[in-house]
């Protein structure tokens, strides 16, 4: 079984799903028989979860879609004639 | 124009300015509306638009930037934040209570203080892995660097919000008892650290220390 300084460097690749399945099988062995990694990789967890989920709060002021859509639409027309110009 | 808000955000995060956060995303846009010929159907296309985001941002907004004198925040071990609260409550205190007590009580805006605080390649890659939800190969495209880089800086990255959040925790007292208010959180940071010798060593010990039972 992996030791508990392997567990804690597969933390953050084990949390983003980017770790391969047999490492994945590694770490919850791990997890499952030592609760001090378990603690903190929870902790991680939920912090993380926080983070994005107050974060995503965010949105793009109504006035920035207004203006980017303006922009496309004049991007757009400025092509039209150019080809027109043609 | 699904993308817009995730832009919206990582461009307010780079440039740390609404107002400049508008004229990134809505420059970004047009050059890829204009370059979109250059998008190859098949690949990803959000990871593409981070990469004309970021790559506008580099050679428009941060040439003519002037900076605010950036906080310092050395590298730090691994689970500041967890470690610390760990020690006011006990290890299954920090994970049982976090969502309603600390950060809970810091909020949408002292989280973007604490992110807006890391140095500026890390802040977009904890950005875009943490908020906008990108995986690392998505990352690296959209950066312009390799994967093993994103990697680097999103761990880094995220030992440094966790004592980031811990700052803004403490001064707004949320967190840390009134021993370490008036202090600076640099200071509190370092003298942890050393008290515990490493998170990964404390880690290590209380979890052998509970297997041994």
């Amino acid at each position: 079984m992996i030791t508990c300084k392997m567990c804690v460097q597969a933390l953050h690749p084990y949390l983003d799903r980017e770790l391969s399945p047999d490492d994945v099988v590694q770490v919850k062995l791990h997890l499952d028989s030592c609760a001090g990694c378990l603690h903190a990789f929870r902790f991680q967890e939920s912090l993380m979860r926080v983070v994005r989920v107050r974060c995503q709060e965010l949105q793009a002021p109504l006035t920035l879609k207004e203006r980017v859509l303006l922009r496309l639409c004049q991007e757009r027309d400025k092509r039209a004639g150019a080809r027109a110009d043609r | 124009m699904q993308h817009l808000d995730a832009l919206y955000r990582t461009a307010l995060r780079m440039t740390r300015n609404p107002q400049d956060a508008e004229d990134l995303v809505q420059d970004a846009l047009v050059r890829a509306y204009r370059f979109y010929d250059r998008y190859e159907p098949g690949t990803n296309f959000r990871a593409w638009l981070f990469k004309i985001l970021t790559n506008t941002y580099i050679n428009t907004y941060r040439r003519k930037q002037v900076r605010p004198q950036e906080s310092s925040l050395d590298d730090t071990e691994e689970f500041f934040l967890f470690n610390q609260l760990s020690r006011q409550g006990g290890a299954e205190a920090a994970t049982d209570n976090v969502a309603d007590s600390v950060l809970d009580q810091l909020g949408s805006g002292a989280i973007q203080v604490a992110i807006d605080r890391l140095p500026p390649q890390f802040r977009t890659t904890v950005q875009l892995a943490d908020v906008e939800g990108l995986s690392y190969a998505e990352i690296a495209e959209a950066t312009g660097v390799a994967k093993g880089t994103v990697m680097s800086r999103l761990f880094r990255g995220r030992r440094l919000l966790q004592r980031a959040l811990w700052e803004q925790a403490e001064m707004a007292g949320y967190a840390g008892g009134s021993k370490v208010h008036g202090e600076p959180p640099e200071r509190n940071g370092k003298r942890a650290a050393e008290q515990n010798g490493g998170g990964e060593r404390e880690l290590l010990s209380s979890s052998r220390g509970r297997r041994s039972r």
